[in-house]
């Protein structure tokens, strides 16, 4: 009993180590792409506090995505479905060139790939997730991000809020930091 | 000379011919579900015979247990707090590197303590509760750390609740520990939902009941299925009582939304649901029921060729009530599906309520009676507990039109109390047909 108690620990363990081996290396090696967002800071129960943030291309025309069945019409036929927005990197945002269902189309010279998935949609337009909508906050800068927030709302001149990800081969994104005129919070 | 000497004198001491005896006879009547394991083994206390032990110390064990386990969860809890409260100061590897080290002492302390020395069973069992939860508060100190999305491309919160499942699952049954096993399920049942969550934002209630349904049927024939492998692996059997209950919460849950007035009809905001419109998406939907119908088979193939017993035709009658309620579970699917467009007709709606009122009324009964045949308090509870809430939830649902309310309770009454009188009228033919022992037969025992 000791062996096996041992060895399922030790993979626990293994687990552990691998995964945060496996984002560091997506982090490290992704290209980089920096996503216009507007954030705002709801609590998750597992996780604290986050900036739940939304994107310039979070919400999609189904109209104008690249291998959508004609006959569809309504967004809902898509939900479920996987999506990529075809990107080119630039300042202060990369600006979205195109989106395409199911499959990444063939590699273009300045173009990185993004995958999301569908997750609500109607009429002309849907909703998509990429696996990038939370920036999780120290407790202690809750107030900070609060102050952000209130910028974001009332003031004359907006703030320009961006997040810098890592996108792998594979299309999948991970926040490296987020930046506020271009410049990165402190948290 | 004190209570317990004289006890184990008068039981022939820990070795003499009527100790084996006490030993073979509590053993049967924990099989025969006379008795619970812990009252055996209080009563091997009480004459000597459970390692040293006394029933004193046994009661003083359970409840060191009890509150070892209590405060594992409460430090558990506070360390997935503390976790969540971000630390910026400290560099992630070493963030993590912490909590590998408390999640490593906490389970090798909790080892040593319970299963190797044996000194401290119940701090011992709870270290190691401990280790677990602390592995899956690391799970989403990682997941914290990358930012990781809920409803993302890979899915990858939900996936964090999956990975814990798997972690502690085989944990559970290495030291058949039924607390491991508690948070195996618990995690396991938030992978399922959040994923479903994620997917199938707008599941209408009648699929969810019959998925629910489905999902319940398969843990409570997984249950059984470790039952009936218990008295060959008495390690497993210790596992059956988390599998049944959780299947019972999900049966009676799935029922009680079933015996509400419902629609028959999908919404206009999930008509493009891939759930629906794809053969996979239908398949998901139905996996649990179509596992449940073949674990269910399973048991009363091995009931029917393993066990010849009297006792034993309970656990058939256990796993065909499962097979009929996975298929009530696919009945409800095709019900809703095929009538997903145009809807239920009126006196359809006004059956299929009806029908989901009586039938949860039944599995209530069901469930109680399977308690106290089983001796599990868990269970009698559970079944009282649902009785009550669908009591009172039929109560305000009718309260408006109270004659009827109250003549459909009198109804339900006489059905109930007829029930007893025709239980109560076999038990006496049963006693009628039995012969009175004779005084020899009395003294069977040394």
């Amino acid at each position: 009993m000791k062996k096996w108690f041992a060895l399922i620990v030790g993979l626990q363990v293994l687990f552990l180590a691998g995964q945060m081996a496996h984002y560091e290396m997506r982090l490290a090696s992704g290209e980089t792409l920096r996503l216009r967002v507007v954030p705002y800071d709801p609590r998750s129960l597992m996780m604290g506090q986050y900036m739940n943030l939304q994107y310039d291309i979070s919400r999609v025309n189904p109209g104008k995505v690249h291998g959508a069945p004609q006959a569809r019409t309504d967004a809902d036929d898509l939900t479920g479905r996987v999506l990529y927005a075809a990107m080119r990197p630039g300042a202060p945002a990369a600006r979205a060139e195109g989106f395409w269902l199911d499959r990444m189309p063939p590699r273009k010279p300045g173009i990185v790939y993004l995958q999301g998935r569908i997750v609500w949609g109607h009429d002309a337009a849907m909703n998509v997730d990429y696996g990038l909508e939370r920036y999780y906050i120290p407790e202690r800068r809750t107030r900070e991000a609060a102050e952000l927030e209130k910028q974001l709302a009332s003031a004359s001149r907006k703030p320009v809020v961006t997040a810098e990800v890592a996108v792998d081969s594979r299309g999948r994104g991970l926040i490296r930091r987020v930046l506020v005129d271009g410049k990165p919070i402190g948290y | 000379m004190s209570e317990t000497e004289d006890s184990k004198e008068q039981a022939g001491g820990p070795h003499g011919p009527s100790a084996e005896w006490l030993q073979r006879e509590t053993a049967a009547w924990v099989s025969e579900g006379l008795i619970r394991a812990e009252q055996a083994e209080m009563l091997l206390a009480r004459y000597g015979m459970a390692g040293g032990e006394s029933t004193r110390t046994l009661r003083w064990r359970q409840m060191a247990a009890v509150l070892g386990a209590l405060g594992a969860l409460l430090i558990g809890s506070g360390i997935i707090l503390v976790m969540a409260s971000n630390w910026e100061q400290i560099p992630r590897v070493l963030r993590l590197a912490i909590l590998i080290a408390f999640t490593l002492a906490s389970y090798f302390a909790g080892y040593y303590l319970a299963y190797e020395k044996k000194t401290y069973p119940g701090v011992g069992k709870a270290l190691v509760l401990l280790g677990s939860l602390l592995f899956g508060a690391s799970i989403f100190l990682i997941g914290q750390m990358y930012h990781i999305s809920g409803a993302g491309g890979a899915q990858e919160y939900s996936a964090g609740f999956f990975w814990w499942f798997a972690g502690t699952l085989p944990l559970a049954y290495v030291l058949s520990s039924p607390l491991q096993l508690v948070v195996a399920l618990a995690a396991g049942t938030m992978w399922v939902h959040s994923t479903w969550i994620d997917r199938c934002w707008a599941l209408p209630a009648e699929l969810y009941c019959s998925w629910a349904l489905g999902f319940g049927c398969l843990l409570a024939s997984i249950g059984l299925m470790h039952r009936m492998a218990g008295s060959a692996r008495p390690r497993l059997a210790s596992l059956q009582k988390c599998y049944t209950t959780l299947g019972v919460v999900f049966v009676l849950g799935a029922l009680y939304g079933l015996s509400f007035r419902l629609e028959w009809k999908l919404p206009s905001y999930a008509s493009g649901m891939s759930v629906l419109s794809t053969p996979g998406g239908a398949a998901s939907l139905l996996a649990p029921t179509i596992a449940a119908v073949l674990v269910s088979v399973w048991n009363l193939w091995k009931g029917a060729t393993e066990r010849q017993e009297e006792r034993e035709r309970a656990v058939e009658a256990e796993a065909g009530a499962t097979i009929l309620l996975a298929l009530l579970a696919a009945g409800v699917f095709w019900l809703f599906v095929s009538h997903s467009s145009r809807g239920l007709f009126a006196p359809g709606i006004a059956l299929a309520r009806i029908s989901g009122n009586v039938l949860l009324l039944a599995v209530e009964i069901a469930v109680i009676a399977l308690g106290w045949r089983r001796l599990e308090t868990g269970l009698v509870n559970l079944g009282l507990l649902a009785f009550f809430i669908h009591l009172m939830t039929r109560y305000f649902d009718v309260f408006g039109t109270l004659l009827k309310g109250g003549l459909a309770f009198i109804g339900a009454g006489i059905v109930l109390v007829g029930g007893g009188w025709l239980l109560e009228s076999a038990r006496r033919r049963l006693l009628q047909t039995m012969t009175p022992p004779t005084p020899g037969q009395k003294e069977a025992a040394p």
